[in-house]
């Protein structure tokens, strides 16, 4: 083997803070719904400590003996609206606070799947679940939820919809002494993955078998690094933005490799069926882990400037490029993230005054999920939440991708204040909303935005 | 029955040394069945196994090494093997990690290395090394077979490279081979 390629793995690893984001393991919990709530329950611990009892060790071991990183260890479930059926209220506050207990029983921070799949019609249990959101969210550590309220083949469900943005406004003021943080556990989606490994919107879909390992790759630091160096060794005056787009896809290669790798050795190890790796760049609050920066190594001074969206469309397809070829199977998510809070060069921007929503927004055309982590004032009316969510799902409906949404409407914040909390969920000044309160009417409609001309295609 | 013969050959480097020694063992009829060169700051240095027919004598083939016309002096050690003594087992892949070590140059590095995997029972299958600017890199791929554990070793390895103020990272080698080749296990 030659010694520069050892070298340079090396150095991507140490210097450029190369690591695995996460390793999702997806359990089903289809068949531990029981007569009871309480059977239930029981079954559902049980089941999650058999299965991922030993997971955050081997996952250990596994980083190990590779020298890299695995930095979140995450469990998804079959959405629980499902496992639910016929539960009331309570009966899913209860399942939450199970689950709660089940994942810090195996060292787990975070486990997704608290969901419902509302996208054409809510049943009375869904309408139960919807209303447990707020306590769940507020009494729970580790839980997060997501819906999905719309699909490209089965349109919006816009009484769904007008519900999400009732939600997001009970749960951020059932956790208002925390800024509203229960609404950064609580993620609206159009398109939802069954298989994406990244928190909050995580789920073990239904079309997933008993167990599942997915891969969440290593985040956007490397790939900004990777930009530098190139820049630096060849002058920014000898490169063009082909060449620039190639780095990103020969890093991705390499970045995609790594979980690849680390993904299949935790599930030989586990005997667990390896499901897929999720190429996308998620960002975190750390220094140097921002996709923002890539957007100022690529010639924007500030994010939100004229150029963003074509940067983010280049460096989402450049990082699609290079992962499909080095992964068996990709999935979830793939591409780049954009979640306002977790980034702090995308926070500076909306400080700033350089990002705004309606940037956002068009950005998140080009990219994967949608407007995640956004802090906006808590005086926000829900049906403008709603409506917000509303555009958002239309972009994904239409355009075939995947679409969602993460709010926080802060209690007591308004324009000008900033809003921390802490660790991986970042830190951001209120985002401003223009137009707020112009919408009721057309969220008051209800019934569903039908599915696009493009859905029919039997 | 053939003859398996090693030679070894040293020189001060310049183009056509193994078309020299190639050529020789050809005519010999010799059957050249594996070869390793590398150049060491301006010195070759070349290894190679070949096979020759029984009447072929260590001493003519040295003969015949002495009749190549160089410029420079070729230094060749002809040596007759026994197939027997060549432990030809080989390594699990599973056991087969690389290191690297960086540090400032001093001496003794690759000694305290080298005497840190004979005592641990570790074999060396390759050992690179390389001086820029006064940092000292080396890459080792070990076999740890019959050696304790990875994570024993990895341990050990790096409470030895804190006294010798070496930066060391021990890594499964499948790693390398993942991020840098096309083809994937």
């Amino acid at each position: 083997m030659k010694s520069d390629h050892i070298l340079s793995t090396i150095e991507m690893i140490q210097k450029e803070n190369l690591d695995v984001r996460t390793v999702t393991m997806g359990i089903n919990l289809l068949d531990c719904k029981m007569g009871s709530v309480d059977e239930t329950c029981e079954k559902i611990k049980k089941k999650i400590i058999h299965f991922a009892g030993d997971f955050v060790e081997t996952c250990n071991k596994i980083s190990r003996k590779f020298g890299i990183p695995v930095v979140n260890k995450r469990i998804s479930i079959t959405p629980i609206a499902h496992v639910g059926a016929g539960f009331d209220r309570d009966g899913f506050v209860k399942l939450a606070k199970t689950l709660d207990n089940a994942a810090g029983h195996v060292g787990i921070d975070i486990l997704g799947g608290f969901s419902a799949q509302v996208e054409k019609g809510m049943t009375p249990t869904d309408i139960e679940y919807f209303s447990s959101l707020p306590e769940v969210l507020s009494c729970t550590e580790r839980v997060c939820a997501s819906v999905n309220i719309g699909t490209t083949k089965k349109g919006i469900n816009m009484d769904a919809l007008a519900l999400c943005g009732r939600t997001v406004k009970a749960v951020a003021e059932a956790t208002e002494d925390q800024n509203g943080f229960g609404a950064a556990k609580f993620v609206v989606f159009c398109n939802q993955p069954g298989d994406n490994p990244f928190m909050a919107g995580a789920i073990h879909g239904l079309e997933e078998a008993d167990t599942v390992l997915n891969i969440g790759i290593s985040g956007p630091g490397v790939i900004a690094r990777a930009l530098e160096r190139l820049i630096e060794s060849k002058g920014p005056e000898n490169l063009k933005l082909d060449e620039i787009a190639e780095e990103i896809k020969q890093t991705t290669f390499r970045v995609t490799r790594c979980g690849e790798l680390i993904g299949r050795e935790v599930s030989k190890e586990m005997g667990i069926e390896f499901g897929i790796v999720d190429l996308s760049l998620a960002p975190t609050p750390t220094i140097g882990d921002s996709v923002g920066e890539i957007f100022q190594i690529l010639g924007v001074d500030d994010v939100g400037a004229p150029g963003s969206t074509a940067i983010l469309a280049m460096l989402n397809d450049a990082v699609k490029k290079g992962g499909i070829f080095a992964s068996k199977t990709v999935g979830g998510l793939s591409g780049a993230f954009i979640p306002v809070m977790e980034d702090s060069i995308l926070a500076d921007a909306v400080g700033n005054g350089s990002l705004c929503l309606e940037k956002l927004e068009a950005m998140t055309c080009v990219c994967s999920v949608g407007l995640d982590m956004v802090a906006v004032p808590g005086s926000v009316d829900a049906d403008t939440i709603s409506a917000i969510i509303a555009d958002e799902m239309a972009i994904g409906m239409i355009n075939q991708k995947t679409t969602a949404v993460r709010l926080i409407p802060v209690p007591g914040k308004e324009v000008g204040d900033y809003v921390s909390f802490g660790g991986l969920f970042g830190a951001s000044p209120i985002l401003p909303v223009n137009n707020a309160g112009k919408s009721s009417r057309f969220i008051n409609w209800g019934g569903r935005i039908p599915a696009p001309i493009h859905s029919f295609k039997n | 029955m053939k003859k398996r013969i090693v030679l070894s050959v040293m020189s001060l480097d310049r183009p056509g040394i193994v078309a020299d020694i190639a050529g020789a063992i050809y005519q010999l009829n010799g059957d050249l069945a594996d070869l390793s060169q590398s150049v060491i700051s301006g010195f070759f240095i070349m290894t190679v196994i070949a096979q020759f027919d029984s009447d072929i004598s260590v001493k003519e083939i040295k003969e015949k090494i002495a009749l190549i016309e160089s410029d420079t002096s070729l230094e060749v050690l002809v040596k007759e093997v026994d197939s027997s003594e060549i432990n030809q087992s080989l390594s699990l892949p599973e056991n087969i990690y690389i290191v690297t070590g960086q540090g400032e140059n001093r001496t003794g590095l690759v000694f305290s290395m080298g005497a840190f995997c004979k005592d641990h029972e570790i074999n060396i299958i390759d050992y690179d090394t390389k001086l820029s600017d006064n940092i000292y890199s080396m890459i080792l791929e070990i076999d740890l077979t019959n050696s304790e554990s990875a994570e024993v070793i990895h341990e050990k390895l790096n409470n030895m490279a804190k006294e010798l103020g070496l930066k060391v990272v021990m890594q499964h080698k499948s790693l390398f081979d993942t991020v840098n080749e096309i083809s994937l296990y």
